[in-house]
């Protein structure tokens, strides 16, 4: 079944329609899900809630698109609503103990596979600027498709990349790291 | 000398993030967690009874149409009702014998005043106490 014969029938609620598209995607959802949240469960449960949502909202996938570039805009505004609440938890006092929050970035470094520096730093950047790199960088998405993504101008995109490098590097170097030491 | 970082330095620092990847298992696991939640939402009574407007906006406007008829209706009904009230109270009160003549027990009492006092038999205390005095005799 290819993937538009796959879409019409998902939007028929069959099933099996689902089942293709998901076996297509969830690599990619399961990935984009993770370096946005930094942890292997909560991506997981990502991928369940993205392909709950795209079996919703499939009437809404007018085709102007590829199908792909629609599957990671609704991950990337899953995945920022499950960072927008979990300020919200730490605002309200629930996430707030220092030593939880050390050892999750510590996990989370560990998790993504690259040292604790480029973690730390990759958490300080906003939001926006941080999917933006992680997408061009790992994914190897065009400008073009990042913008239709998130939805932002080209230009937009383009600098939210040339800023998030050119913190990254400052922040390396002030922690006197090299390029030979990652 | 330590060398200073560039743009592709970063880029390889963030290649070098490994893939993740779902085992087959865990992924048949999260397809089954999908396809229940999706078949146990399906199967619910509500979903074959309720109306869902909100699946496309060309229903929100119906509904909103739709309720706005129906309260223009139901104002447009309290307020006819009220001026027909306010109508009657006024022919009242601005013309109170029309409504006497109508009222049958109120023009019974109207004629019975408009009557002369000639009109009415005289009743003569006299004849009573006679009539009074004439059953005692008879006693």
């Amino acid at each position: 079944m290819t993937e538009t014969e796959a879409i019409e029938k998902c939007r028929q609620g069959d099933m099996a329609g689902l089942h293709v598209l998901y076996e297509l995607h969830r690599s990619k959802v399961l990935n984009l899900s993770w370096r946005i949240l930094g942890s292997q469960h909560e991506a997981e449960d990502s991928l369940q809630d993205v392909f709950i949502k795209v079996f919703d909202r499939i009437d809404h996938y007018r085709g102007e698109s590829a199908f792909s570039t629609w599957v990671y805009r609704m991950t990337t505004n899953h995945c920022l609503d499950i960072l927008r609440r979990r300020k919200i938890l730490s605002f309200m006092g629930f996430e707030n103990v220092p030593e939880v929050q050390d050892k999750k970035d510590s996990e989370k470094a560990v998790n993504l596979g690259f040292s604790p520096v480029i973690a730390k730093a990759l958490e300080k950047l906003p939001e926006k600027q941080k999917i933006c790199l992680l997408m061009r960088e790992m994914d190897d998405l065009s400008y073009e498709d990042i913008a239709l993504v998130l939805q932002l101008s080209l230009g937009t995109v383009k600098s939210n990349i040339h800023r998030a490098k050119a913190f990254l590097k400052e922040t390396l170097e002030k922690e006197g790291l090299t390029p030979d030491d990652v | 000398m330590t060398r200073k970082w560039t743009e592709e330095d970063v880029t390889k620092a963030l290649k070098k993030m490994t893939e993740v990847s779902v085992s087959e298992t865990s992924a048949d696991q999260i397809w089954f967690k999908i396809d229940e939640k999706i078949s146990v939402r399906k199967n619910h009574v509500w979903n074959h009874i309720t109306w869902k407007p909100w699946s496309h906006p060309i229903r929100w406007v119906m509904v909103t149409a739709c309720l706005c008829v129906a309260s223009t209706g139901v104002v447009y009904h309290a307020n006819s009702m009220d001026q027909s009230d306010m109508d009657a109270y006024l022919i009242s009160i601005s013309n109170p014998t029309a409504n006497i003549t109508k009222d049958l027990g109120a023009a019974n009492v109207s004629v019975l005043l408009g009557e002369s006092f000639s009109s009415v038999p005289e009743v003569k205390v006299d004849d009573h106490l006679d009539s009074i005095a004439a059953d005692e005799v008879l006693l």
